[in-house]
């Protein structure tokens, strides 16, 4: 996470070898994206998808999308076909080969990238600010599936500006000029009201209400991210002394 | 003031294959409301937008602007843009001038309206949107997003039109920018009076500026109403796939267990309401 | 914006749409030859009874055949009138210094329908084919030419990216145009050099989108292991089927039967 311009997407394509860096490395599984003999194997490792759906879509039918991939990797036309028919399911995009890409809603032209993505069975997916040009109900079912996806066992990376979105995840890095800031568990990250407001982030509502509570000189826990938990712990502070 | 009277638009409406995209819409809009359209994709918000700036012609159905009827009561096109303005969705995308001067004076200068004059009105919608003086003999495309997006912004505002209408303003910044740009538009708004019609997927954003919010699903016109009224309604808006801010959940959690007041949608008066409850209480601190 | 259509497709199922692709663009050309090269009324008329069988067997509405005509119809009278005057042997009917002969007026109408039934033809493999199919067609069509050194791949992929953003294209720029036209551009001005200048305003903007698209394109491209100097296999394999077999004697049949008539001296 970080503002604009802060570095997140350029550490992105680091990632996987789309750009190389000036001085240090980066390895995966132990090889260094500055060889150029590893090029196609860090690509198959790594799966991008970018943040705007309509610049990343090369076909004009979901299935040839798909296959853009496939046919890159030099899999035989039998296997395809299933392939195809696999990863539709899982960004629940089922019986939609045919369909023209430009005639997709952007959620579902983001979904179909995370499937071209995925059809190429990659170790990890990188995802550059998915949701941002979509509408909440687009959004929501993108971060459906890619949540679906890590217990699968796929790792992401995530590139967002939601601390929503963030909160799903086992750890947030903050960036800002170029740098990392903070590091760790977004739970704990999110709670520091002041480190969070200092970096221009919007903390979530519910954080904010408890916050102000407990400045008050309130014993309130700011770790209730959802609007359940943080009514709960409302609800515990007013029924404490009847 | 605006006026909506059964508005109906139909896509390729004298082919068969004709789809309605608009279906008896009917609102009306006192002079210095901000209203916020809100709907999924789809759902017709850019349609209406570009009905009321005169893009595109009614199948059915009237606008009134000021009594004055759209496209049927103005000379031409150029005549309703100089009244109704619109921002359309990523408009860093249709930046084309030399300079960043010469891209915010390029709709004055359509007006017909002197140098000078537009001299004073390029610094005036710069001092609102944040750009810099040094920055208007830049050239727009060298610029980085945020600042091409408040220069789309700004090159709409000194048209200084009667209705401006903007499409997703703030989507795609970061949130400092996503604030920042908000307020300039709301500031421009105190000035101007004018009639501000914001489309947006930001509720909490929505909740905060607005006075009135016009929901529409598939065409149809859902609710039109205050935006506590709106909110209220949060069964309906969640069918739609909608948010609501989260305050007002939090508050409608609470109310399940313990009575509270559930027209708050903002973080601070929740603050004040909260604590009113502990006071009276005497709840330790 | 939303009326336009790359191509004509109907989408469907007859004998005629599963037609294998290659098959369709080949006897299209093997029929514009017949057609040019038929020179009297009874090779004409094989070629448009076979033409409008092949029309009813493609199941699409006679109407959209009847739009296709209307289109070319001014040009069709245009041109078959002008060759009217073109053929001077034996007068008919004198204007001044014109003339219109016998054989002039035969020529003229047969040019008429000449044109009519290329028309048809080419809607015929229009409404029926799918842009994908014809791209695919003609990547095989031109696998030849691999042999001369020639990366068909790069041509193949350069086809798809332009169909999957000739729209993309035309909805940026009519995205533009509006978005200049609510800035009061000079769009609907009776002043000619005014109305060029606002014309080319619409440029700028359209080249910068291109080019950025075309970077972030690139990228996306890369990084899903794209590489020209690699093989790539293919999601469709074109194979003929006994479909096509019927379809190659049929066209076989017509052939010869065009030729044999164009040596017999009717009319």
């Amino acid at each position: 996470m970080g503002p604009n311009g802060c570095g997140k997407s350029t550490l992105a394509k680091h990632v996987n070898g789309i750009l190389v860096p000036t001085s240090g490395d980066v390895f995966i599984d132990g090889l260094n994206t500055k060889e150029e003999k590893n090029y196609f194997e860090i690509k198959k490792k790594i799966g991008m998808v970018f943040q705007n759906p309509d610049s990343q879509i090369i076909t004009s039918t979901v299935e040839e999308e798909i296959a853009f991939g496939l046919e890159n990797l030099q899999v035989p036309s039998i296997e395809m076909n299933y392939i195809i028919k696999n990863v539709l399911n899982l960004v629940e995009l089922n019986g939609m080969e045919k369909t023209p890409t430009h005639c997709l809603s952007g959620g579902q032209k983001q979904r179909l990238s995370i499937a071209s993505v995925l059809a190429m069975k990659p170790e990890m997916i990188v995802l550059d600010e998915p949701t941002s040009m979509l509408d909440p109900g687009g959004r929501k079912k993108v971060i459906k599936i890619i949540e679906n996806l890590h217990v699968k066992g796929t790792s992401v990376l995530l590139i967002t500006h939601s601390v929503e979105e963030s909160l799903k995840s086992q750890r947030v890095v903050i960036m800002d000029n170029g740098q990392i800031v903070s590091q760790g568990n977004p739970k704990e990250i999110f709670s520091s009201v002041d480190f969070i407001k200092s970096n221009n982030f919007n903390i979530p509502e519910s954080t904010d209400i408890l916050y102000r509570i407990k400045k008050h000189g309130y014993e309130v826990s700011l770790k209730a991210f959802e609007s359940k938990k943080c009514a709960d712990e409302i609800i515990k502070l007013l029924e404490n002394n009847i | 003031m605006i006026r909506v009277e059964d508005l109906c638009y139909n896509y390729n409406a004298k082919s068969k294959s004709s789809i309605s995209a608009l279906k008896n819409i009917n609102f009306t809009l006192k002079n210095s409301t901000i209203m916020g359209i809100i709907g999924k994709t789809g759902s017709g918000k850019s349609t209406l937008a570009q009905l009321l700036c005169g893009l595109l012609s009614p199948t059915h159905g009237k606008i009134f602007l000021n009594e004055k009827e759209i496209i049927k009561d103005f000379k031409n096109t150029k005549e309703i843009c100089f009244n109704v303005t619109m921002a359309f969705q990523y408009p860093e995308n249709q930046l084309f001038e030399k300079t960043v001067y010469d891209e915010i004076a390029f709709g004055p200068r359509n007006k017909g309206i002197s140098e000078s004059k537009i001299k004073d009105i390029v610094f005036e919608v710069i001092k609102f949107t944040n750009i810099s003086e040094n920055m208007l003999k830049c050239s727009p495309i060298f610029l980085s997003g945020g600042e091409k997006r408040k220069c789309a912004i700004a090159s709409v505002m000194a048209l200084k039109s009667k209705v401006l209408i903007l499409d997703e303003p703030t989507a795609g910044l970061d949130c400092k920018s996503k604030s920042q740009l908000m307020n300039s538009i709301f500031e421009y708004h105190r000035k101007e009076k004018n009639i501000l019609i914001i489309i947006s997927h930001n509720m909490e954003e929505t909740a905060r500026i607005c006075d009135k919010v016009l929901v529409l699903d598939e065409g149809i016109q859902l609710m039109f109403d205050s935006p506590v009224k709106v909110f209220k309604n949060y069964q309906k808006l969640e069918k739609l796939n909608l948010d609501v801010p989260q305050t007002s959940q939090i508050m409608r959690y609470i109310n399940n267990e313990y009575p509270i007041n559930t027209d708050i949608m903002f973080p601070k008066e929740a603050e004040e309401e909260i604590l009113k409850i502990l006071n009276s209480k005497g709840v330790e601190r | 914006m939303n009326n336009f259509e790359f191509c004509k497709y109907f989408s469907g199922n007859s004998i005629v749409h599963k037609l294998d692709a290659r098959i369709k663009i080949i006897s299209s050309l093997i029929f514009f030859i017949l057609t040019f090269s038929s020179n009297n009324i009874i090779s004409l008329s094989i070629i448009a009874i076979s033409i409008s069988i092949i029309a009813v067997v493609s199941e699409v509405p006679l109407i959209k055949y009847i739009k296709s005509f209307k289109s070319v119809l001014i040009i069709s009278v245009i041109t078959a009138f002008i060759n009217l005057f073109f053929e001077a042997e034996t007068n008919l009917v004198c204007l001044g210094e014109l003339s219109v002969s016998l054989s002039g007026l035969k020529s003229s109408i047969f040019l008429f329908f000449r044109l009519f039934i290329l028309v048809f033809i080419s809607s015929i493999t229009m409404f029926t084919t799918s842009v994908q199919e014809i791209s695919l067609a003609f990547e095989n069509l031109l696998s030849p030419l691999g042999y001369l050194g020639i990366n068909i791949q790069e041509i193949a992929i350069t086809i798809t990216l332009s169909l999957r953003f000739i729209p993309v294209l035309f909805e940026e720029t009519y995205k533009i145009i509006n978005a200049q036209k609510v800035r009061g551009a000079h769009f609907d001005s009776k002043n000619v050099i005014k109305k060029i200048r606002a014309f080319c305003n619409i440029f700028v903007p359209l080249f910068i989108f291109s080019f950025k698209r075309a970077e972030s394109i690139a990228i996306a491209m890369e990084s899903r292991c794209y590489d020209v100097s690699k093989k790539r296999t293919s999601l469709k394999n074109m194979e003929l089927s006994h479909r096509d077999a019927i379809s190659i004697i049929f066209l076989l049949i017509i052939f010869t039967g065009v030729i044999i008539c164009n040596k017999m001296k009717i009319f």
